[in-house]
């Protein structure tokens, strides 16, 4: 089979082209947020936000008798803001580090989850749907939620972008300018979990973390500057969308775990050649 | 604001009065604190680990609230006026592996200047660059911050202070960590803003630099002990009221340790 029909077998029929471009859009999009997650040092509670819209996911599925539909994202999305907002209320309890605060949110949430899962009677199904994703079982409605809600993301993040960037990087800035610190920061969270609910039915609950984190971090290796770091991880991003799509095609593997292969393969081998480069270099600086 | 324009008096560039601030738990970080500067003077906190020195500065640029006093910024209420206070914070603070260059810190000074949803424009850039080679970073504007040595980072920060057009530059131990070439260069700089009419405040434990630069010296362990000139100030009473009797003798550029059993 040569190169052309092995790329384009797979995209004769309309549902796997759909299962193609989500996955491109939900790499590209999760990629673009991640790079804020990774410098932000946010990875648990992406995670956790991840883990926690369970239970809003599985209400909207229950409700419209085990279809996954369109309903799963206004479902998520609740889900998502009531957790964020849990955290932000738990955080305040002195006593408490924040990733405690994460950590109970997170796992009642997604207990919560199960429990009202295990009420429909193809429990085991559902639960691996969600957890995992159902790339090929995605619509058109799906998909158009996707992309819109990409868009949307990546205007908010042109807009805030400068914002964005000082309350990550410091807040005694942030502070100093009197900028709303609350909101803004609400804002991200928002994006994080409108992100996370997006890009479900592609890869799931469980390895949702690495769409946010692996490209971001790939990207980071290469580059020293926050917008390029965020250009070149939407590539790595939707680079591995496409690769995990294939991979996932041709040997019969669900496209959650393919895609975060791959997207894992790519930060391998920066990491490698980037690390040999610089031994080479330190080699010539020694002689 | 109208009415202070009339009035001949100018109102101080920094004015602190009757500033306390408590913690947690109860902790009386400080107490009663009052004074003021005038527009170009430079001013040093001294006073032992735990004195409030960071806690003061961080009241002034507004990350902490306080629960006492007042201040005002050239006659203005701090909450009115904070993005002209600049912070140049203790280098622990600032998570130096982020992805930006020298540049892209410098101009997060320029954000409320920009506006909201807008970019840099071409006047920012142009002012930006201006700033760098004032403090001669222009080499370094493509550097990531983590390559930068530690008074090169400190000149950074003062860069963004002018960035922000910041009235009153507030620096936190700017001297620790840095070496005596590199600290010459900084307090260089400092002449440069100074000259701007900038009023600068910073806390350090190198009495040389203060003696040969400072306009005023303020000593602080909770309460403000003294504020004048630092020949009146850093008497070896003073300095010994200060830190107990560990405090080292004027002069010598030996770094101040507070006493054992010293909070």
């Amino acid at each position: 089979m040569d190169i052309g029909s092995f790329l384009a077998e797979p995209l004769s029929y309309g549902f796997i082209q759909r299962g193609m471009l989500a996955l491109v859009l939900v790499g590209g999009l999760s990629a673009v947020v991640g790079c804020f997650v990774v410098v932000r040092g946010m990875s648990f509670f992406g995670d956790a936000l991840a883990h926690a819209i369970l239970p809003g996911v599985a209400l909207s599925y229950t409700a419209s008798g085990g279809y996954v539909a369109s309903n799963l994202f206004v479902g998520g999305l609740c889900a998502g803001l009531l957790s964020t907002l849990f955290i932000a209320r738990l955080t305040r309890i002195q006593v408490l580090k924040e990733d405690s605060a994460i950590g109970i949110v997170f796992v009642t949430m997604f207990a919560l989850g199960i429990a009202i899962i295990s009420t429909q009677d193809s429990y085991t199904v559902d639960l691996s749907h969600i957890l995992f994703g159902s790339i090929l079982g995605i619509s058109e409605g799906d998909l158009l939620i996707v992309a819109v809600s990409g868009i949307l993301i990546l205007l908010v993040i042109r807009l805030f972008y400068k914002e964005f960037m000082i309350i990550s990087f410091d807040m005694s800035l942030a502070q100093s300018l009197r900028l709303p610190l609350d909101r803004l920061h609400m804002l991200l969270l928002l994006l994080i979990a409108v992100t996370i609910v997006a890009s479900l039915q592609a890869v799931g609950i469980a390895l949702m973390l690495a769409l946010l984190t692996t490209p971001a971090a790939t990207a980071r290796l290469l580059v020293k500057r926050l917008h390029h770091m965020i250009a070149l991880a939407s590539l790595f991003g939707i680079s591995g969308g496409i690769a995990g799509f294939y991979a996932s095609y041709y040997l019969d593997i669900p496209s959650s775990a393919c895609i975060v292969l791959s997207l894992s393969l790519l930060f391998g081998l920066v990491y490698a050649l980037q690390s040999g480069w610089e031994r080479l270099q330190g080699l010539s600086d020694a002689l | 604001m109208r009415e202070e324009r009339k009035s001949k008096s100018q109102p101080p560039a920094l004015l602190v009065d009757g500033l306390s601030v408590a913690y947690p738990g109860n902790r009386r970080a400080l107490e009663d604190v009052s004074f003021t500067m005038a527009a170009g003077e430079l001013v040093v906190v001294i006073g032992p680990n735990g004195a409030g020195k960071s806690t003061l500065f961080k009241a002034i640029v507004g990350v902490l609230p306080f629960r006492a006093g007042e201040i005002s910024i050239h006659g203005q209420d701090c909450y009115s006026s904070h993005s002209s206070v600049g912070y140049v914070p203790q280098e622990n603070e600032i998570d130096w592996s982020f992805p930006v260059s020298v540049f892209d810190v410098v101009m997060m000074g320029r954000c409320r200047h920009i506006g909201w949803f807008r970019r840099p424009g071409r006047h920012d850039r142009d002012r930006v660059e201006r700033i760098l080679k004032q403090l001669n970073l222009t080499e370094l504007a493509w550097r990531q911050i983590s390559e930068l040595s530690g008074g090169q980072r400190r000149r950074v920060f003062v860069a963004r202070a002018l960035a922000q057009e910041a009235r009153v530059l507030v620096l936190d131990e700017p001297f620790t960590g840095v070496d005596r070439a590199a600290e010459e260069e900084l307090v260089e700089s400092f002449t440069l803003l100074q000259r701007q009419g900038i009023a600068i405040l910073l806390s350090t434990h190198h009495l040389q630099t203060v003696a040969l630069q400072a306009d005023k010296a303020l000593l602080l362990r909770q309460r403000l002990l003294a504020f004048s000139s630092p020949e009146q100030v850093l008497t070896r009473q003073n300095l010994r009221a200060l830190f107990g009797g560990a405090a080292t003798s004027y002069g010598t550029g030996a770094e101040l340790q507070p006493a054992a059993g010293a909070p």
